[in-house]
């Protein structure tokens, strides 16, 4: 509410008056003398309360009544309801449209999108705007996509600006918004300002602000602004295909439901422009996980899993690429004859087999059979049980590694690396080692590429109480030692191979390491070395916008690289110290990269999609926003009676005589 | 005298006090009122046996002649009637608003006057003046001469204090042995409940009580407008009201208490009376006269 003659409004205190003349007269007593006070002490106890109410009543009637006719003449103007013309015809307004171009805006219902609509609400305040009115109009998602400049009263220029306006795919975010829409306004001098935010009022858009903190917490914050807003009666559902995650042979689709409690929907796997597998999954709301067998296979993996069609299209689909290499496999020798008791030998390196935690293929089989054993294809060997291989079967292992195959031999606990393998290792075995606490990586160069740090581990809680003393060979490097220094796994190139030497067999009574956590990562890095794997591969899925890198070896490098997006627009890429960088993905989709260098053609894709953490499937609207919704049908008539108020001096006078009608009744009571 | 002038003389010279046939007075004196008990007067009632102790002036020898025993003639008594004058003198007496007079010299007036009128007819009048306890008390008497005492009495009286009707009456109950008439002068203000129970255990007693209930009209009224901060001559802690507001609650209120007097003591069969002191004394108190005649 606000008033024509807003000075009047001095006079306002004047409806204190009755009450100070009530409390005047009320603490002013004129003192009379009576004969006895029993009976009117008791006639003024059943009494006064009452009467006092009642007086108060009066006084308060009768500030209201003063209260009201100060308003009646100060003419008020209500800013809400009740139709009817705009107040104030002659005095102009500075506006700032702020049309929301998130991704989410692109949801449609009632068979448009919310941005054409909102874009159709601008072009209506804009068409509706005085000669003597002025407007701007900024485009923002999470961050400003575009502004028409300062406050204009040219609607001709304005308007254009307007159509040519179109949504991103980026978040929301309210504050960076309102911050533009008070800083143009701040530049203006007029009396009645106002930002008109046209949006889908996104529960997410408020991460930088809570809705509560608006007037503290923007910069260039006006109180004198006033906010409008669109509102939207509908708030559609939306399932929202998230990345793919690769997990083996299976593809993990998350999936989540916003704005319905359940819903189902169909899910395609599209490859190769083809469908490839589908299935119908039953939603519930929040994230939900779809998965879909893939096969074996090895290569380029590609494509886009899809959703049914519904309110937001831009999250039916996201797209995946992966590449899927083919696994090394590892040969380990244990000794079959041997009843290994739990925890003995090559137990915990067996459990690890199985439960894959490496990406290797391993197999196992008896030293003795070492000289009949086919090792084609065969990238490591691991020996468990050295002391049973004897000499043609470390003739064929020197042989192996010699062919550029990797070899590993872990002591066993009684006999050592045995007699047979000696000259092989990297590393002479010297007899017992001292017990020790602690396990420090010394070869951080020759281990790159992991997909882990070693500072994530406690190595310091590693223990050796029993360990061989391992003393390297020339040309043979530690890469880890004992908390006391000793060598705890030597490395040696032999050949075109590599062989390396542990100091303590894979047994608790010597060692605790295959009982930490940092076991898996220790034999993964090491198995990794020795089959000359590579690493993990390369982030072939990337969010919107997010800077795709690819490397080449110095020798193999092409000079450059072509990347076709989505919408087929090629991009040359020149190949600058072995490696290009893309930071044009800003379309969600696959995206081809082909280069010809030494190593001849290669072809890969990479896939990005929308960031998930935006939640802009989220189409529910914030029901508290800081400014006043209105209806898209009558948006621009609204937002005038919103900024001028209409005159409702009759419902004052309506008051008035209300007021008067009960003051006269308590008046009359005796 | 003070509250008996000789204009006062003069109005009330011609009144008369009806006989108070009710009241069968038990004095020991002679006077206009049949006694209960036998005794020595003008009229036989019987004979009985001689005792010794009786007077030998009323041995009838005539039956002593013919029974040969000693008989001493009885006779219906005629005896003097006590009357007592209880006056409120508390602090609430001296109150005076919308009256002539203050209620307590519209009492003293009332009391002297009926005191003449009951001199005048031969009967004793004493007086007891109390508040919270009996202040001064004048034994009966016949003469006249008693009237200036009493006079006296109520002329150097200011009234002041708290009434405590109970306690007064209990003490003053003390002088009383025989049957008697108590005009009691009193507002009734304060504990009206307790004050109804110790005039009706006068009346227990067999005593003839005339309860006579001063009143400012202002007592009634409420005469002030705006908010007033009420004090009470017999003290307690003011009172702050607005008087237009509080008016009619009160009235009804003091309607509803008189109301309540009158029919406790109605049950009682105490004459109850009130006397407005804007009423002139002397026309209140002929007019009372005339009812009481009429009522005995």
């Amino acid at each position: 509410m606000s008033f024509l003659h807003p000075a009047l409004l001095w006079a306002l205190p004047l409806a204190a008056a009755p009450l100070v003349i009530h409390l005047l007269f009320r603490w002013r007593h004129r003192p009379v003398v009576f004969s006895d006070l029993v009976l009117l002490a008791e006639a003024a106890a059943r009494t006064m309360p009452r009467r006092r109410l009642e007086e108060w009543l009066l006084v308060a009637v009768r500030c209201a009544l003063a209260a009201l006719l100060v308003a009646f003449f100060a003419r008020p103007l209500l800013h809400w309801g009740l139709g009817g013309p705009p107040a104030d015809e002659k005095t102009g307004m500075d506006v700032v449209i702020l049309l929301d171009a998130s991704y989410s805006m692109g949801a449609v219902t009632q068979g448009r999108s919310r941005f054409e609509r909102a874009k159709q609400v601008a072009a209506t305040v804009l068409a509706s705007l005085r000669p003597q009115d002025r407007a701007a109009v900024v485009a923002f998602s999470d961050r400003i996509e575009g502004s028409s400049g300062e406050l204009d009263s040219g609607k001709e220029r304005l308007l254009p600006w307007l159509e040519r306006a179109s949504p991103s795919w980026h978040g929301t975010d309210y504050r960076l918004a309102l911050e533009s829409a008070f800083s143009i306004l701040s530049r203006s001098a007029s009396g009645r300002k106002a930002v008109v935010v046209l949006s889908d009022n996104a529960r997410h858009g408020w991460r930088s602000l809570k809705p509560a903190d608006t007037a503290a917490a923007v910069p260039f914050f006006d109180p004198k602004v006033r906010l409008a807003g669109l509102a939207w009666p509908d708030a559609p559902g939306n399932a929202a295909v998230e990345p793919a995650r690769l997990e083996g042979e299976t593809l993990a689709v998350p999936v989540t439901l916003w704005g319905r409690p359940s819903a189902d929907t169909d899910l395609t796997v599209v490859r190769g422009g083809r469908p490839t597998a589908k299935t119908r999954a039953a939603l519930k709301r929040g994230v939900n996980m779809a998965l879909f067998q893939l096969g074996a296979s090895t290569g380029a993996l590609t494509g886009r899993v899809e959703a049914r069609p519904d309110a937001l299209a831009a999250d039916d689909a996201s797209h995946f690429a992966f590449t899927v290499r083919e696994r090394p496999r590892v040969l380990a020798l244990e000794a079959a004859s041997r009843e290994l008791p739990t925890f003995q030998g090559g137990y915990f390196l067996k459990r690890a087999f199985q439960s894959a935690l490496f990406p290797l293929e391993a197999s196992f089989a008896d030293p003795a059979d070492l000289p009949r054993a086919r090792l084609e294809g065969i990238k490591a060997v691991i020996v468990l049980s050295p002391e049973a291989v004897d000499g043609a079967g470390a003739a064929r292992l020197e042989a192996f590694v010699r062919d550029g195959g990797g070899l590993w031999v872990v002591p066993d606990g009684r006999a050592g690396a045995g007699p047979a393998l000696g000259p092989v290792l990297p590393a002479r075995i010297a007899g017992p080692s001292g017990a020790g606490t602690g396990l420090r990586v010394e070869a951080a160069g020759a281990l790159l590429g992991l997909p882990f740090r070693w500072a994530e581990f406690d190595l310091e809680k590693v223990s050796f109480d029993r360990a061989f003393r391992l003393e390297p060979k020339e040309g043979a490097e530690t890469w880890f030692r004992t908390g006391r220094g000793d060598p705890a796994l030597v490395a040696g190139r032999l050949g075109r191979g590599l062989v390396m030497v542990s100091a303590a067999p894979f047994q608790p009574s010597w060692s605790n390491l295959p009982l930490k956590p940092v076991f898996p990562a220790l034999v993964s890095a090491a198995l990794l070395r020795l089959t000359r794997a590579a690493g993990p591969a390369e982030r072939q899925n990337l969010r919107l916008e997010e800077v795709f890198t690819h490397a080449w070896q110095p020798e193999a490098a092409p000079l450059q690289a072509v990347i076709t997006g989505p919408d087929r627009m090629t991009h040359r890429l020149p190949v600058l110290d072995g490696r290009i960088q893309f930071a044009r993905t800003d379309l969600p989709g696959l995206y081809d990269l082909r280069a010809e260098g030494p190593a001849g053609r290669e072809e890969t894709a990479f896939a990005v999609n929308l960031d998930p953490a935006l939640q802009e499937g989220d189409l529910q609207g914030e029901p508290d926003v800081p400014w006043t919704l209105i209806g898209e049908a009558r948006f621009a008539e609204d937002l005038y009676r919103l900024l001028f108020g209409r005159e409702v001096r009759h419902y004052a006078l309506a008051g008035l005589l209300l007021l008067l009608v009960a003051e006269s009744l308590l008046m009359r009571k005796p | 005298m003070r509250y008996l002038d000789s204009l006062a003389l003069a109005q009330i010279k011609n009144l008369r006090l009806p006989p108070l046939r009710r009241l069968a007075a038990e004095g020991t004196l002679g006077g206009r009122h049949r006694s209960a008990y036998k005794g020595f007067s003008q009229e036989f009632a019987e004979h009985r046996e001689y005792v010794p102790g009786d007077e030998l002036k009323f041995i009838d020898w005539k039956v002593y002649a013919r029974k040969d025993r000693y008989y001493v003639r009885q006779f219906i008594d005629e005896k003097s009637l006590k009357s007592y004058f209880l006056l409120d003198v508390s602090g609430s007496m001296a109150y005076r608003e919308g009256g002539t007079m203050t209620k307590y010299e519209y009492a003293c007036r009332w009391t002297l006057a009926m005191a003449y009128l009951i001199l005048k007819q031969k009967d004793q009048v004493g007086l007891a003046t109390f508040d919270a306890k009996p202040r001064d008390f004048l034994s009966p008497e016949d003469r006249m001469q008693h009237l200036r005492l009493m006079d006296d009495v109520l002329a150097r009286t200011e009234p002041a204090g708290v009434a405590d009707m109970p306690a007064a009456m209990q003490a003053f109950s003390e002088h009383l042995h025989r049957r008697s008439l108590l005009l009691v002068f009193t507002d009734l203000l304060g504990d009206p409940v307790a004050m109804r129970r110790s005039l009706r255990a006068f009346r227990a007693m067999k005593h003839e009580v005339l309860v006579l209930q001063v009143l400012d009209p202002a007592e009634r009224e409420l005469p002030w407008d705006g908010q007033v901060r009420v004090e009470g001559l017999e003290g307690g802690a003011p009172v702050d009201l607005d008087a237009a507001a509080l008016r009619e609650p009160y009235r009804r209120r003091f309607e509803a208490e008189m109301r309540l007097n009158e029919a406790a003591f109605r049950e009682a069969e105490i004459h109850y009376r009130v006397l407005w002191t804007d009423r002139p004394w002397f026309d209140s108190l002929s007019h009372f006269l005339t009812r009481l005649s009429q009522s005995y």
